[in-house]
């Protein structure tokens, strides 16, 4: 099963959304509170068999005059679904561009719409809708347990034990069987407690183990079945899955989550639609990287044998996560206020997004982004940061939801242009020597990208050295010559500024314009041109630590075009 | 002849049955092979009948569809009505059916639809094949092309050539679905009467290859009459001989009147078309007051019963003076707001008349039950009502009398324990089939067969099979 269309309205913080995954692996990220949580409850809501308790809370601002509907449209169908039995004559059509017909033609694939709503009574109803039938059906639990939804949240040790219902008793065998071996069990269980003894449940725990550790989980032992007699003695949930006799539950949370999810899978042969929430919850980065890979090598493998792929909605706050989940199958969660329409936006073209999810990607988490055209910017920004905070009241630019991100020089244009249209509110801060096309210039515009530049079409280093004092420069060629080589550095000097010799080099560059035919603004002309080709500051913690100096230049002469951009820079960032 | 097992491997093939050969028998054991299988068939006796056989054989409901072919076309067209455009209501003539089945055709064209097909059904057993005209066959090979198919039918026993089912099995039917075998055990009349089974099995094929027949066999009792209305041929030995009976004449119209003939003897039944009971509450509907009222009922009342006339001398008791009296009273209150529940009391005083003989008690039942209906409240009209209890019926499926007489179109698929055929030469002349309608007649027997006829040979035409 896959969701082909899912729309949610007034449904806790999000007032609408309409969205058509048309992926099997999605990504959803986001800031906190873009609604990428209520997402995956709403899927939960419509399509898990579970009786889920409503409150008012659940609408739309506690106002429960309105009722929430969420409808979701489902693809690649089991064949059960798609019986005349259950729902075959109910199916839609779903066009291969991606359109909804209530009656199939050609080749669309059937589809069927699950509607849940909740009105004032706070009794939820699901219903299959079909424009052709006069009465829409209403679904029972059994029906949506058709669905093949599974939820990896939190803390759901349900899994890990043989109750009714759970998915190690479905593994155990066929229903009917399973019922007169699981009674067949609790009697074995009163008499001796070896439960090792009976092949149906040691079976399903190998069963069990081996698909948790094909997701990650550590495996101390072997998995079996143990007795775990809690307040009700013994009962279906007496048996719980234990490694090497300890209790499964007690496991490590990421272990915990991994073998939930790998039993629940399991269960669904016909493509489960599974809902994992911040994948990485308890998870050190490799297994993070190795859960994911596993999901998507599944995926992979399904299509290649033809079988049913199912589809993973999974959420995240990790870049880790994000890199390895990649661009093709992103969403990025924007919930637009005051109105709360939310919407889940894929990249138009992946290429841009792909290469800041090589370099930095945990902008992505942010609300607003700051695309800096290259390393030195990257590094300026960031060291400045620390001295922004002091202008308001200690508080950084990422309690903001701001994130600065290097734009990998020329891409600077393309990867701001590509993170506005993912709905990121997005700033380009760059040097202004080589000018933007008019077409850029227009795309910027249109999609309100505020572009920062130095007046005088002057690149970074120029803004600085123009605006420092004698003294100033100083400073910075005395940090230079520490961060780099004091021989190299002085030989380009003496290179570039004729008057500038081995013997002089090192005396204070106030006395420069003495010993030379240049005058103040032409030697720092030359010496930015060499800070520039020289890379001077091309690296993030060189230029970094270099500003405590700009800082200072900055604040020296408040009209310097460097100290402007900085500023409009600072107010963008603490808007 | 392949058992169940080997026929669930072949691919769309046909099976030939001649009349009572166990082919509902075979169908069940199919079907208990299977996890999905649908059934399908012409007539919701026959879908009863399939039903009552799987259960009998412990077949799981939840595992087989059954079906008439026209009612599981009317759920797949409607359930997709932009591609099928099927007519509205249910289908009341030629060109509405094939409108229906040209939708079903149609929606078979969409991959959504066949993908639920495939989903929902392993294989397809289609029954009385004979019986599909042209656009059914058509519908019948695109769905073998989905899920594989197996049909059942007799060639003899394709009596609907009047209606347009004339497909050749041998140039048509064949074509599409190879013939893998013929049932060749008589099961019904194997332990009952196992010559009377031989004799029909021979008429069979004198009848296939246009041979005369010849009535004068010990098998069966032959009788020289040239009258139809022959009551000693209907009642001979009726006490002695337990069991149910059947005369069998191809005139609807003689039927009702050999009906009123035996005095209700023998009983009529009603198509499932059902045009008199129509014609009844168009009548009803109509009428205003309570002379319209009386005259509708006093039409139906002339069809369903014998009404003798007191002979010469003979006067009415005094019971049926009182009878007669409270008759009188209540039709005169078929003009008062309860003309409804008078109208029903009408319908029960009827039936205790001495002179008065019903014949067509399941038409006077029907009207009965209409007439309940409207005084429920559950609906408002007579004609509403008639459509519901025929809905029902054809349903629920109709108990027989234990004498009936009727056709050999209303009798088929259905077995008797002792058949009458009166005066057979009117098979000869019948325009369409002849030679199977006699065919279909003689089947229905499974213990004993009477025929009578001015002369012991009978010359049929060639079939068309």
């Amino acid at each position: 099963m896959q969701i082909r269309q899912l729309t949610i309205n007034r449904f806790r913080g999000i007032s609408s959304l309409s969205w058509s995954p048309d992926q099997q692996f999605c990504c959803i990220i986001g800031s906190g509170d873009s609604g990428k949580s209520t997402v995956l409850d709403a899927v939960e809501a419509v399509l898990s068999p579970r009786w889920l308790n409503f409150s008012e809370s659940d609408f739309l601002g506690c106002d429960t005059s309105e009722a929430i509907v969420i409808t979701i449209t489902v693809g690649e169908l089991s064949r059960q679904l798609k019986s005349d039995e259950r729902f075959g004559l109910h199916v839609r059509g779903w066009t291969s561009k991606g359109l909804l017909r209530d009656e199939p033609e050609d080749n669309d694939e059937p589809v069927l719409t699950v509607r849940l709503t909740v009105d004032a009574t706070l009794e939820p109803v699901w219903e299959l809708i079909c424009d052709r039938v006069d009465m829409p059906r209403t679904l029972s639990n059994r029906d949506r347990a058709l669905f093949g939804l599974v939820r990896l949240a939190g803390e759901d040790s349900r899994h890990l034990a043989w109750g009714q219902g759970s998915v190690l008793s479905r593994l155990t065998g066929d229903k009917d069987e399973a019922a007169g071996r699981l009674a067949q069990a609790y009697k074995a269980a009163r008499d001796s407690a070896g439960l090792d003894k009976i092949t149906s449940l040691t079976t399903a725990s190998a069963t069990a183990e081996g698909f948790a550790k094909a997701l990650g989980a550590y495996v101390e032992g072997n998995y079996g079945p143990g007795l775990e007699l809690g307040r009700s003695g013994i009962s279906a949930g007496a048996i719980a899955l234990h490694d090497s006799g300890v209790p499964l539950r007690l496991a490590g949370l990421g272990t915990r989550r991994l073998a939930t999810l790998a039993i629940q899978r399991s269960a669904i042969v016909e493509g489960a639609i599974v809902l994992i929430d911040e994948i990485e919850h308890g998870l050190e980065p490799h297994r993070i990287i190795g859960v994911i890979s596993q999901l998507k090598a599944s995926q992979a493998k399904s299509l290649e044998d033809k079988q049913p792929i199912g589809q993973i909605l999974m959420t995240t706050h990790s870049d880790i996560a994000l890199v390895e989940a990649g661009a093709d199958g992103l969403f990025v969660c924007q919930l637009i206020r005051p109105g709360r329409e939310a919407r889940l936006i894929s990249p138009e073209s992946p290429n841009p997004i792909q290469d800041l999810l090589r370099g930095t990607p945990r902008a992505l988490f942010a609300r607003r982004i700051l695309v800096v055209e290259g390393m030195t910017e990257v590094g300026l920004l960031l060291g400045l940061r620390n001295f922004w905070a002091a202008n308001h009241g200690g508080v950084s630019v990422e309690q903001y939801g701001v994130s600065i991100t290097d734009g990998n020089g020329h891409q600077a244009v393309s990867r701001s242009i590509a993170l506005a249209k993912l709905g990121y509110e997005v700033a380009l801060f760059r040097d202004s020597d080589k000018p933007l096309e008019a077409d850029e210039l227009a795309t910027l515009t249109t999609l309100n990208i505020s572009v920062f530049e130095y007046k005088g079409k002057q690149n970074t280093e120029q803004a600085i050295f123009f605006a420092a004092s004698n003294d100033r420069v100083q400073e910075l060629l005395n940090y230079v010559r520490l961060e780099h080589d004091e021989e190299s550095v002085n030989g380009c000097l003496q290179a570039k500024i004729s008057g500038i010799i081995s013997d002089n080099v090192n005396q204070n560059f106030s006395s420069w314009s003495n010993l030379t035919s240049l005058d103040g603004n032409q030697l720092r002309a030359a010496v930015a041109e060499i800070a520039v080709r020289k890379k001077w500051f091309k690296d993030a913690r060189i230029s970094r630590d270099a500003t405590p100096i700009i800082w200072s230049i900055i604040n020296d002469d408040l009209t310097k075009p460097i100290s402007q951009t900085i500023k409009e820079v600072e107010e963008w960032l603490y808007a | 002849m392949p058992n169940a097992q080997k026929i669930l491997k072949l691919g769309n093939v046909a099976i030939v049955a001649p009349a009572g050969h166990g082919k509902t028998e075979i169908i069940a054991q199919i079907a208990a092979l299977g996890k999905r299988t649908l059934i399908l068939t012409h007539t919701h006796a026959g879908v009863h009948a399939i039903r009552d056989r799987l259960k009998r054989l412990s077949v799981p409901t939840s595992s087989t569809t059954v079906d008439t072919i026209a009612g599981w076309s009317m759920r797949y067209a409607h359930a997709f009505p932009k591609a099928a455009c099927p007519p509205v209501d249910m289908p009341s003539n030629g060109a509405e059916w094939d409108q229906l089945y040209r939708g079903t055709l149609a929606i078979l064209n969409i991959s959504a639809v066949r993908e639920v097909l495939k989903a929902s059904y392993e294989r397809i057993l289609i029954d009385e094949y004979q019986d599909c005209p042209s656009l059914q066959h058509t519908l019948a090979i695109e769905l073998s092309k989905i899920v594989p198919t197996t049909i059942f039918g007799d060639p003899m026993q394709g009596i609907f050539e009047f209606a347009g089912a004339t497909l050749s099995w041998e140039n048509e039917i064949h074509k599409s679905f190879p013939l893998v075998g013929t049932l060749n055990i008589p099961h019904r009349l194997e332990n009952k009467n196992p010559e009377l089974g031989a004799w029909i099995a021979e008429i069979r094929e004198n009848l296939i290859r246009g041979d005369q027949i010849d009535l004068n066999d010990p098998r069966i009792n032959f009788r020289i009459s040239n009258d139809a209305f022959d009551m000693s041929v209907l009642f001979e030995g009726i006490d002695e001989k337990e069991g149910s009976f059947a005369t069998i004449h191809c005139n609807k119209t003689i039927c009702y009147r050999l009906a009123s003939a035996t005095n209700g003897g023998y009983q009529a039944i009603e198509e499932i078309a059902a045009n008199r009971l129509s014609q009844f509450a168009i009548e009803w509907d109509n009428a205003t007051d309570g002379e319209g009222r009386k005259k509708s009922i006093s039409s139906l009342l002339k069809d369903c019963f014998n009404k003798r006339a007191l002979v010469d001398g003979e006067e009415a008791s005094p019971e049926e003076t009182a009878l007669l009296n409270e008759i009188g009273i209540v039709v005169k209150a078929l003009n008062s707001e309860y003309y409804l529940e008078s109208a029903k009391k009408l319908f029960s005083l009827c039936r205790q008349h001495p002179r008065w003989k019903l014949y067509r008690s399941g038409l006077w039942r029907d009207a009965e039950r209409s007439l309940l209906e409207l005084i429920s409240g559950r609906h408002t009209s007579m004609i509403e009502a008639t459509s519901e209890i025929r809905q029902r019926i054809s349903h629920a499926g109709r108990k027989l009398p234990l004498r009936t007489v009727s056709t050999p179109l209303l009798l088929k698929g259905l077995e008797f324990d002792h058949v009458v055929v009166p005066d057979a030469t009117h098979f000869t002349r019948e325009r369409y089939a002849n030679a199977k309608l006699f065919y279909v007649a003689i089947s229905r027997a499974t213990r004993s067969l009477t025929i009578s006829a001015p002369s012991r040979f009978l010359q049929f035409d060639e079939p068309m099979i």
